[in-house]
């Protein structure tokens, strides 16, 4: 298999499967060779395998690639004049005509009209929407429609339980399939699909109908993410209703805590055991999501000692949980400690008493040689030179030659004249070229 | 839909081009239109996940490493178009733009480190620092030790000679994982298996022990 892209280094398909483990170990040998060479592509594997969330490329990568390609047309178009069509005018100014008209009806029946009248206004204008809805709406029949409208608007809170970028139809689609009443069902529910999907599991079914029907209202202004710290809020009201059904999940709330310094931890994750529901803290370390009574809490994040914590019958009577996190060295990869932006050398070499001294002994010692003295000659001989750990110099080559004797000269001077301090490195001596240039003047 | 623009020449296969054909041809003075930013786009996309992991290890937070993924891509633009990178120096795209990333992160770290306290900076920037000093310029362009070094009158059976003597004088774990990892093609994790050594000792030992390696090897060349 190809590990590498032709432009050579890892692509998203196999960081992933090295990440879920599929790789053989050849192929992870491959894999992680190619890291020690390659610094973006092992940050990056690093940065991807602590994640605990396996959508982790896929979904973001998409929105990334989004983006990109926006900001790439938005180039585009500037330097390519817009030549617009009539009828795609026509087309634009039927949507935000239409997108002006739910913002105004949605804000209404948001404003706490009564709920009568939320009710004769839905069957309005969902046909239109279903245009540039998700696909799964369209299963919802009218009457049912009517029905979830209904709730929802005798449970406004209810809505704000998940945040409205988060739903996915493949989601959305089961819950709305079901009847609406909740206590009837509950029995007859596959329980495998209710293993498959705990955050949707019976007792929550009217919220999430009524959340779909809400969010159909307010298509155009769906916010991407909503504040967390508002949906545990809203989360927290709901709870005592909940608790009553010991295998429906109950909303956990908690806050995670640094060991060491006592303040609170954003962008830890928390994730139920076993299962791919998981959420992130707040910028507070505060953490909101729904999990059955049971199952186990996974908190973690890189830098620290993983945390699990089993949601038993005593601890989901004392929510908001707090959790402490301590920090674990052992999980760090080892970092060199090395100054940023200096020298790696901690010392040059230099001439034994310094650089004035070295001069003073030049200035003593050198000769003009004869020939260079009759023609008048002057400058500046070139040198480079290694110093050798023991403080000898040797390896002598001329950068720059003046001639007539000048280079042989400079050349003995130095060889002969005082041992000079090696270079150090880590405290160790190491052998060092060094350039120099020695002055003939009359 | 609704919203096609008339219709424009067909775009050049970009997906055809390699890296330096791209850089290239956005810097091309005569290129028509000039600066075409689809080019660099085409570029930064077969790297984007890459560029979104490092930021993301950097500022560990999804939302703000998207948000530096695309001041990435501006700065890219921006560094093409100064000419930072040429194609003589294309072998090390992705060590400089690895750099670019890190660069930017730690700017990011930093300005809000100042604005803001201590919020959110998990990574602190100390140990951002420590991290970008230990592999930037160590790693650049780096060959196993002992290729690449060869003088004439050197045999490449000293060299090997040389550096299986280097391998002896590495600590016994080093010497280990590297014979383990190099020589027997194992992964980290069978590595750790085998020696049960934790897999980020194991990881730390073939990256020391490499560098290491090549130390000696340097050092007693000639």
């Amino acid at each position: 298999m190809e590990l590498t892209s032709e432009h050579n280094h890892l692509t998203p398909a196999v960081i992933r499967q090295y990440v879920t483990g599929e790789l053989s170990g050849r192929q992870r040998h491959a894999v992680e060779r190619h890291c020690l060479d390659c610094p973006l592509c092992s940050d990056a594997l690093e940065s991807f395998s602590a994640r605990p969330q396996p959508s982790f490329l896929g979904k973001d990568l998409v929105e990334l690639n989004k983006r990109l390609a926006g900001r790439i047309n938005r180039d585009a178009r500037k330097t390519r004049p817009l030549v617009f069509q009539p009828w795609s005018i026509a087309a634009t100014l039927l949507v935000l005509l239409l997108a002006s008209v739910i913002v105004l009806t949605n804000q209404l029946s948001r404003t706490g009209e009564p709920a009568s009248e939320a009710l004769t206004e839905t069957p309005t204008y969902p046909d239109t929407l279903v245009l540039y809805q998700r696909p799964a709406l369209v299963l919802v029949r009218n009457d049912r429609r009517r029905e979830v409208a209904r709730q929802a608007s005798a449970d406004a809170y209810e809505r704000t339980l998940r945040p409205a970028g988060e739903a996915k139809p493949a989601f959305l689609a089961p819950s709305l399939n079901l009847n609406p009443r909740p206590e009837a069902k509950v029995e007859a529910r596959n329980p495998a699909t209710l293993a498959k999907k705990p955050a949707a599991a019976p007792l929550m079914e009217p919220v999430t109908d009524a959340e779909t029907t809400e969010k159909k209202d307010s298509v155009p202004v769906v916010v991407r993410s909503e504040a967390v710290a508002e949906r545990s809020a809203a989360n927290a009201k709901d709870r005592p209703k909940r608790v009553a059904s010991v295998s429906a999940p109950v909303t956990v709330t908690g806050k995670v805590i640094s060991a060491e310094e006592g303040f609170t931890l954003p962008g830890i994750s928390v994730t139920v055991k076993g299962s791919t529901e998981g959420v992130t803290t707040d910028r507070n370390g505060v953490f909101s999501l729904l999990a059955r009574p049971g199952s186990t809490l996974v908190v973690g994040f890189i830098g620290y000692a993983p945390r699990e914590v089993a949601l038993n019958d005593s601890i989901l009577s004392r929510l908001p949980l707090e959790i402490v996190l301590a920090a674990d060295n052992q999980s760090l990869s080892e970092v060199v400690v090395m100054g940023y932006g200096a020298n790696k050398n901690l010392a040059r070499p230099q001439p034994d008493g310094g650089y004035a001294a070295f001069e003073a002994y030049l200035n003593q010692q050198i000769r003009y040689p004869e020939l260079a003295r009759q023609r008048k000659v002057e400058g500046t001989v070139g040198l480079e030179f290694t110093v050798e750990p023991d403080g000898t110099l040797t390896d002598f080559k001329v950068l720059k030659s003046l001639g007539y004797g000048c280079d042989e000269e400079a050349v003995r001077v130095l060889q002969q004249g005082p041992k000079w301090k090696p270079s150090l490195e880590n405290n160790r001596p190491v052998r060092k070229k060094v350039k120099t240039r020695i002055r003939f003047k009359k | 839909m609704f919203f096609r623009r008339s219709p424009r020449k067909e775009p050049a296969p970009f997906e055809k081009l390699d890296d330096a054909e791209l850089i290239r041809q956005y810097q091309d003075p005569d290129a028509e239109p000039r600066w075409d930013v689809g080019l660099v786009g085409e570029l930064f996309q077969r790297y984007v996940h890459l560029v979104y992991g490092v930021c993301l290890k950097y500022l560990r937070n999804e939302e703000d490493a998207k948000d530096a993924v695309m001041q990435v891509f501006e700065k890219l633009v921006e560094e093409l178009k100064r000419g930072a990178i040429r194609n003589n120096s294309i072998l090390h795209f992705k060590s400089w733009l690895h750099t670019l990333v890190k660069n930017h992160c730690l700017m990011w770290l930093r300005s809000r480190q100042s604005k803001g306290g201590r919020e959110a900076v998990a990574y602190s920037f100390d140990e951002l620092v420590r991290d970008a000093g230990s592999n930037g310029e160590d790693r650049l362009g780096m060959e196993f030790p002992g290729t690449g070094h060869l003088t004439e009158e050197e045999t490449l059976e000293q060299a090997l000679t040389r550096m299986e003597k280097g391998l002896r004088e590495l600590p016994t774990e080093q010497r280990t994982c590297l014979e383990l990892f190099y020589l027997q093609q194992k992964c980290y994790k069978e590595v750790a298996q085998i020696t049960g050594y934790d897999l980020n000792k194991v990881k730390s030992y073939i990256q020391n022990g490499k560098r290491n390696l090549r130390i000696y090897v340097e050092k007693h060349q000639g």
